[in-house]
């Protein structure tokens, strides 16, 4: 008798890093439900990797919470949550259009508390059976600020301490937390502009690829914090821990507004 | 002619002092919270104004903002010090809870800052003060949705320095350790000798944010410390500094 394969949940699963990652759980035997908006790019990477597609629009509470609740139904047991959805925004802190700067945080971070609350008892119960994980996929604008994208920099801060704050009030509970930060990644959602494509940009881009084995990594080592690629993003939050109004005023430079 | 100050959150804590300490500095301080009686009382005493607000409802704050800008020509400072506790982990809190938050912590001070942003820009020399907390850079697991909105408010008031000074506005952000306040108690750290010493008041607090506007300071944390040392830690390590946090007397419900 074989076991039956472990259920994933994927959300932002239609492009980028959650597609990406999506091949690699599908890949490893995972069972990936597969949440974003776009139905049918939903449906043919479900039938590609064997899994299922689950429309919904994670701006909407309501919409997420039903959700949620019908998959713990379904599945009783989810081993892990990726929360990979989210949108770019740029714009400074004077520029940004205020139904924009809502509607980032919506996404970036608040769909994650609410799937992730949605789900909760089915991580918990595959906790208790050996082992559930739990995913958010952040930004390196989540440990440091980028004043020319202020909307999207606050958005992944509050996506990061929500992260690392369930770490720490999952611990024990055998839910594992991973928060993963990401250095430019270029991606549908995220295009990335002139100097990313220069000879020497192009040394601090990687593809969604990366980010979604940095995942698979930290699942499989039990990391809870992964910054990829290490260089030169790593170095970041250090210089904004230690110095932050001149890692700041740094980043603003004209040179770096490209984000 | 005395400069114009806007402070929210000013009924109680933190707002309270800063109002005070500006008024005996000269400052004409109007005063923007939710509770009339206390706004009103607090208006008289030292000579300003009072303006009835939700800074976490967006259309009030921009109704406020206008009548405010309809009176003053310029608005010399902005103190962002509105703000709310929410002491669950993000495993039990209240889902309406963890979006009021967001709004009063962060959006708030966010549509308050580009509400008052054609008075501020008028003003020769402005200041924007976002009070945030060492929370805003050290994520505990009590407080979690708190921990969260004041890690997006933080991000947000580094961004707006760079931004903001090339109009002449200068930023500056306030981290303050654990506060002594009647909208966030401490009963439990002041309960125990090994903890007491975390806590200041709202008035070391409010003179420290007055020395930052004179002094020009970029960012400040309060009292330096063991604040400082935490998030600079913490920055390099995530997850040094919560590793500590179950050594912290426990808040009762």
């Amino acid at each position: 008798m074989t076991t039956p394969a472990r259920v994933a949940i994927v959300t932002g699963a239609s492009s980028g890093i959650g597609e990406a990652t999506t091949r690699a759980l599908a890949a490893q035997g995972w069972r990936c439900v597969l949440v974003a908006r776009r139905r049918e790019r939903l449906e043919r990477l479900a039938a590609e990797t064997g899994g299922v597609a689950e429309p919904c629009d994670l701006v909407d509470r309501a919409a997420v919470t039903a959700l949620g609740e019908r998959l713990v139904g379904e599945y009783g047991s989810i081993g892990l949550l990726v929360n990979s959805a989210g949108a770019l925004s740029r714009g400074t802190a004077e520029q940004v259009d205020l139904d924009e700067l809502e509607q980032i945080i919506r996404l970036n971070y608040l769909s994650g508390v609410w799937v992730t609350r949605s789900v909760l008892p089915a991580l918990l119960d595959a906790g208790r059976e050996g082992g559930a994980h739990v995913v958010n996929v952040a930004s390196i604008a989540g440990a440091i600020a980028f004043p020319a994208g202020a909307a999207y920099s606050a958005s992944k801060h509050a996506q990061v301490a929500f992260s690392r704050s369930l770490t720490a009030a999952l611990r024990r509970t055998g839910v594992q937390v991973h928060t993963v930060l990401p250095g430019f990644v270029v991606t549908e959602g995220f295009p990335h502009p002139r100097f990313w494509e220069s000879r020497l940009g192009r040394r601090f881009v990687i593809g969604p690829e990366r980010v979604a084995a940095a995942i698979l990594g930290a699942i499989e080592k039990g990391k809870e914090e992964v910054v990829v690629p290490w260089f030169p993003y790593r170095l970041a939050p250090v210089a904004e821990a230690l110095f932050p109004t001149l890692t700041t005023r740094v980043l603003a430079l004209d040179s770096y507004r490209g984000i | 002619m005395s400069r114009v100050a806007v402070v929210t959150g000013a009924s109680s804590g933190i707002g309270e002092a800063t109002a005070r300490a500006l008024a005996a500095k000269g400052w004409h301080c109007i005063l923007v919270a939710r509770r009339e009686d206390r706004l009103n009382a607090l208006a008289a005493e030292i000579g300003g104004e009072a303006e009835v607000c939700d800074v976490g409802d967006r259309e009030a704050v921009e109704a406020t903002a206008e009548r405010i800008r309809a009176r003053h020509r310029a608005v010399e400072l902005l103190v962002n010090n509105a703000g709310m506790p929410a002491r669950e982990t993000f495993l039990e809190a209240d889902l309406d809870l963890v979006e009021r938050v967001l709004a009063v912590n962060y959006l708030g001070g966010v549509w308050c800052t580009r509400a008052l942003l054609p008075a501020l820009e008028r003003a020769e020399g402005a200041h924007v003060v976002n009070v945030v907390s060492v929370a805003g850079a050290i994520a505990f697991a009590r407080s979690g949705p708190y921990v969260a909105s004041k890690h997006a408010q933080l991000a947000f008031s580094r961004c707006l320095r760079p931004t903001l000074s090339r109009h002449g506005i200068a930023v500056h952000t306030v981290l303050p350790g654990f506060v002594q306040t009647e909208g966030f108690s401490q009963k439990a750290l002041m309960g125990h000798r090994r903890s007491r010493w975390l806590v200041s008041d709202p008035a070391r607090i409010a003179e420290r944010i007055v020395s930052a506007i004179d002094g020009g300071k970029a960012e400040t944390t309060i009292p330096w410390f063991p604040y400082r040392l935490a998030v600079a830690a913490n920055g390099t390590v995530p997850g040094v500094v919560r590793s500590v946090e179950r050594l912290f007397p426990r808040r009762r419900a």
